[in-house]
């Protein structure tokens, strides 16, 4: 074993280690904490505040979720006492101030709660004057010891909403499950941790080992720094799959309250019919209004035996909490980089003493790099930190003006979107784009070249005054060229449609159909595109020996012969280049395509990089945003690569 | 392999008649240089040969076949250029073979054409390598390769050895001399290096603002020089050369001006002309001698000595005008002497000073 896959493993073993102790004490001490603040909330809110005592004084150290998840419905049985009054409204109370735990409006993860709260406090002031209006309709006080302020009120009313959870935790796969209304958690997570650090040692030993130097300490870095984050996903991604379980459990133990208060409220079938239609319902989706109804149906024909109750109107209940489960946990992930750091500096300073190499190195030619200091500086401020912000971007969710970490969602979310068909989506973007970039380069480069030629040749008079005029399409701002073709394209007064009426043609409406709207797009940009791949290739023109022509006339080449021998091999040099530039610029030529045909029709003729614009300033969506910047990065980054590898452009014609 | 023939051939580029009126025959096999400073003509001529230039006037025949409008791929020269034109995309083996790919020969036979032409030139190590990495030696036998394998009627070489440095230049003359040895292909060869010329001719050709000065074998100009160009081109170091008059007072024949005076010798005496004439005398520096006492010739204040081992070049200047001589080695000489030189009558020239031409010679 080399001395660097000795110090790649213990960089990995420690790091791996300490990620496992950070995501225990993480599960222990911190994850859960949010949800059981909600679950608090939740059941002071539904009265249960005497059954919240018991469990707490109960509580030894185990979770008070699980806990509190178990002990829930063997006493949903016996809830005659919780909170039905009147009008079927499922009476609760969640007092933002009174809560089990303060709530802030300025915390993402209280803010739902907060507003629910908020919500609920004018529901019960509401109730409650309708109270004093209808005294006749009191009825007893259910929680009197959460009333709130003024003491004096005694009746409390409250709708409640059922939001993120219910859904989320139906669809939870992975690491916990509900048996029987307990939560089981699956505890597997710390052997994928540890497989995927043993995974990037092997891989290491097969890749990096071979290698030497820079390459070797390259390759480690990238793949301690991989591991580390994939094990932070994967702790990620198991947390949140049993916080999901726990919703799924507490929406559980809620539909069964609300029925239990249903039947309660109306015990004999056609009051309830009559009551149903008047419950409150907010579900915030599917998932959760049709989990309600299933339960409520089904326990009311336990109940009633005959009585189906319409499934539409079934929703009654309802905690008043958001259970996160989405949410990460930032702490993690910052400790995630911390460790992904250590392990790699333990490779790098164990296995090379590179580190010191390198000072070495930074101290022997430090006027160099003083001299580069500014430029260095401007790249980091303008180009390193931005990138990296984006690409930092797109791992999260912009809510309530504040960043979460999502993982890979947007990425997932981009990616799955199969309607291929559909303009609006990612692969028709996707492929607009390439059919865009491909039509346009080989236009710039075939229209480029074939003027140079010209230019190029010898027996042309007037040469500066044709190189100038065919230079202005490029001088000009290309927004003003965008805006004179868009004028063109006018389907009333465009010139281009008055000119085939003169002609006697049905004038076009360029930008109802993709290809027409497609065509401007193209004409404009190829008039905008071709000088600079007529400048490059006349320079390389002008740069092959003339005496090399006078050779190959001698070798006995024609015309024809001498352009494919000569030419076009030593013109590859400078244009592959070109090329690849332009193909980058092409790939997000943001302007010709925003305002020429502005997508039209319905998005179609968008292209990958004004779809993220539309993303982030048109939708708001700036993680998701963000993520599409660095999908097209990675994509362009790709197709550089590959082009760079099949024409050996950096190679150049002369070695 | 082919005979040449120019008729009248003039290049003209608008007004500027850069090439005028050369006639020249060249024989199958025959390795002609033209020889000229730069400016004379001698590459448009070559590049008129190859068919790179039209030709203004006049008719070209290889073969006796007129070939002025006829493309440079048809006319089966094969060139080789001062810049060596290397294709720098292709490989030796590449470069080598592209005229005989651009004829579509088969490739067994072009194969076998690469390696001979790359045994003969010393080219079988470096088939695989680009010119780039070659060095400028290298590159010149890989230009001469790709001339050879196309096996043509008349090989064109402009300068060809222009680019190199004088000791491979020495080298590769050798080289290229031994190729024609070889090969026999008839060679139209340009060079301003009267060395060259000398050296690898059969048969030299000086030319002079277009105009042919003087053909001949190399040694036939150096012996006879037609004018006071020829006298002044070929030759190392050139020909002195002093402005004189025929003596009127004198008994004997005798020419004499700026410091010089000398017995003309007999063959010249003939077509002297008239006393008080103003003719050229032109002396080679290896026809003068360190004498002991006054004789034909001149006391000169040497200015310069370049000892080279074999001999002494001893430069310096007579009322304004420059000479060189070729001492021996043992001379005592020293930098601001006054030194007699004498000339040896039997191998001086006279020329005449208006038209430039040698004056006739008789008997011998």
């Amino acid at each position: 074993m080399q001395p660097g896959s000795k110090y790649f493993a213990a960089g990995a073993v420690l790091a791996t280690l300490g990620l496992l102790a950070v995501a225990h004490f993480d599960h222990e001490g911190r994850a859960w904490e949010l949800q059981q603040r909600h679950l608090e909330v939740t059941a002071r809110a539904l009265g249960f505040a005497q059954l919240m005592e018991e469990v707490r004084e109960d509580e030894a150290g185990e979770g008070l979720a699980q806990r509190f998840a178990e002990a829930l419905p063997s006493s949903v049985r016996s809830v005659d006492e919780a909170l039905i009054v009147k009008k079927a409204r499922l009476l609760a109370h969640s007092d933002p101030e009174r809560g089990g735990t303060r709530l802030s409006r300025d915390s993402v993860a209280d803010k739902g709660l907060y507003d629910v709260g908020v919500a609920l406090a004018g529901d019960v002031k509401k109730n409650v004057e309708e109270r004093e209006r209808s005294p006749e309709l009191g009825a007893k006080n259910a929680f009197p010891e959460i009333e709130p302020k003024p003491a004096k009120q005694q009746l409390v009313a409250g709708k409640l909403v059922l939001a993120v959870p219910v859904k989320d935790g139906l669809r939870y796969r992975g690491a916990a499950r509900v048996v029987g209304g307990k939560i089981e958690v699956r505890r597997i997570f710390p052997l994928r941790i540890a497989l995927i650090g043993l995974a990037c040692v092997v891989l290491f030993l097969l890749l990096g080992g071979r290698l030497k130097g820079t390459a070797q300490v390259l390759v480690g870095s990238v793949l301690m720094a991989t591991m580390v984050l994939g094990q932070a996903f994967a702790y990620q991604d198991w947390s949140r799959s049993a916080r999901r379980a726990h919703a799924e459990s507490l929406a559980q133990t809620y539909g069964e309250l609300s029925q239990a208060g249903l039947l309660h409220l109306a015990p004999n079938a056609e009051a309830r019919a009559e009551l149903v239609p008047q419950l409150l319902v907010r579900p915030t989706g599917i998932a959760a209004k049709d989990l309600v109804a299933i339960e409520t149906a089904s326990v009311a024909a336990q109940h009633e035996g005959a009585t189906r109750i319409d499934a539409q109107a079934a929703a009654v209940f309802v905690p008043n909490s958001f259970l996160n489960a989405s949410g990460g946990s930032k702490g993690l992930t910052l400790w995630a980089i911390a460790f992904a750091i250590l392990g790699i500096a333990i490779f790098l300073l164990g296995a090379f003493g590179q580190l010191g190499r390198a000072g070495m190195s930074l101290w022997d030619h430090r006027s160099a790099y003083k001299y580069m200091s500014p430029a260095l500086v401007g790249m980091l401020v303008l180009v390193f930190v931005p990138v990296l912000y984006g690409i930092a971007l797109g791992f999260q969710k912009r809510a309530y003006n504040e960043y979460n970490f999502v993982g890979l969602d947007n990425f997932v979310k981009i990616l799955s979107d199969t309607e291929f068909s559909d303009p609006q989506g990612f692969y028709f973007t996707l492929g607009v784009t390439l059919l865009w970039t491909v039509s346009n380069v080989v236009l710039h480069v075939s229209i480029g070249l074939f003027f140079a030629l010209l230019l190029n040749d010898t027996l042309l008079k007037a040469k500066g005054i044709f190189r100038v005029l065919l230079i202005v399409p490029w001088a000009v701002p290309n927004y003003i060229t965008a805006l004179v073709w868009k004028g063109m394209f006018h389907k009333q007064f465009g010139a281009i449609n008055l000119a085939l009426q003169g002609l006697g043609f049905e004038p076009i409406a360029w930008f109802q159909s993709f290809w027409t709207s497609f065509f401007t797009n193209l004409a404009t940009n190829t008039w905008l595109g071709f000088p600079f791949m007529m400048v490059v290739s006349l320079g390389a023109l002008q740069s092959i020996p003339g005496d090399l022509y006078e050779a190959a006339i001698v070798d006995g080449a024609t015309r024809w012969q001498r352009f494919k021998k000569i030419t076009v091999p030593l013109l590859m040099p400078a244009l592959v280049p070109a090329v690849m530039v332009g193909t980058v610029w092409t790939f997000n030529m943001f302007n010709i395509i925003y305002l020429v045909s502005g997508g039209a029709p319905d998005g179609a003729t968008e292209i990958l990089i004004t779809d993220a614009f539309k993303w982030a300033f048109e939708r708001d969506r700036y993680g998701y945003a963000a993520a599409y910047s660095t999908v097209i990065f990675v994509i362009l980054i790709l197709l550089t690569t590959l082009t760079n590898r099949i024409t050996g452009a950096t190679k150049g014609a002369f070695e | 392999m082919a005979s040449l023939e120019l008729e009248g051939v003039f290049k003209r580029f608008g007004d500027n008649t850069v090439v005028r009126d050369v006639h020249l025959e060249i024989e199958d096999g025959d390795f002609v240089v033209l020889v000229g400073p730069s400016g004379c003509g001698k590459s448009t001529t070559l590049r008129m040969i190859a068919g790179l230039e039209e030709i203004s006037e006049g008719t070209l025949k290889i073969d006796g076949k007129v070939v002025n409008k006829l493309s440079p791929r048809d006319r089966d020269v094969a060139m080789v250029f001062q810049s060596y034109a290397l294709y720098p995309h292709m490989t030796v083996r590449e470069n080598i073979s592209f005229g005989l790919k651009l004829r579509k020969m088969p490739q067994a036979e072009i194969d076998a054409r690469v390696s001979d032409a790359a045994a003969i030139l010393g080219l079988e190590d470096l088939l695989d390598r680009k010119p780039r990495a070659m060095s400028g030696g290298q590159r010149q036998r890989v230009a001469m390769g790709r001339a050879i394998v196309r096996q043509p009627a008349v090989f064109l070489f402009d300068e060809p050895l222009s680019n190199l440095d004088a000791k491979l230049r020495v080298q590769m003359r050798a080289e290229i001399a031994k190729l024609h040895r070889r090969l026999g292909t008839t060679t139209v060869y340009v060079t301003h290096d009267q060395v060259e010329a000398m050296t690898l001719a059969k048969h030299i050709v000086v030319m002079h603002e277009g105009v042919v000065q003087q053909v001949g074998a190399p040694l036939e100009l150096y012996r006879d020089p037609a004018n006071v160009f020829v006298g002044g081109f070929i030759g190392s170091p050139s020909m002195n050369f002093f402005d004189v008059k025929v003596d009127p007072e004198a008994d004997k024949p005798t020419v004499q001006g700026a410091g010089v005076r000398v017995t003309v010798p007999d063959r010249y005496i003939e077509g002297l002309g008239d006393k008080g004439r103003n003719l050229v005398l032109g002396v080679r520096p290896e026809h003068m001698y360190e004498a002991k006492e006054p004789c034909d010739g001149f006391v000169g204040e040497v200015e310069v000595l370049e000892p080279l081992g074999a001999d002494v070049h001893a430069l310096g200047k007579l009322q304004g005008q420059d000479f060189t001589a070729r001492l021996e080695p043992e001379t005592q000489v020293k930098v601001g002497d006054h030194v007699q030189i004498g000339i040896e009558l039997d191998s001086l020239y006279l020329f005449d000073k208006e038209t430039g031409l040698a004056l006739p010679v008789s008997g011998s």
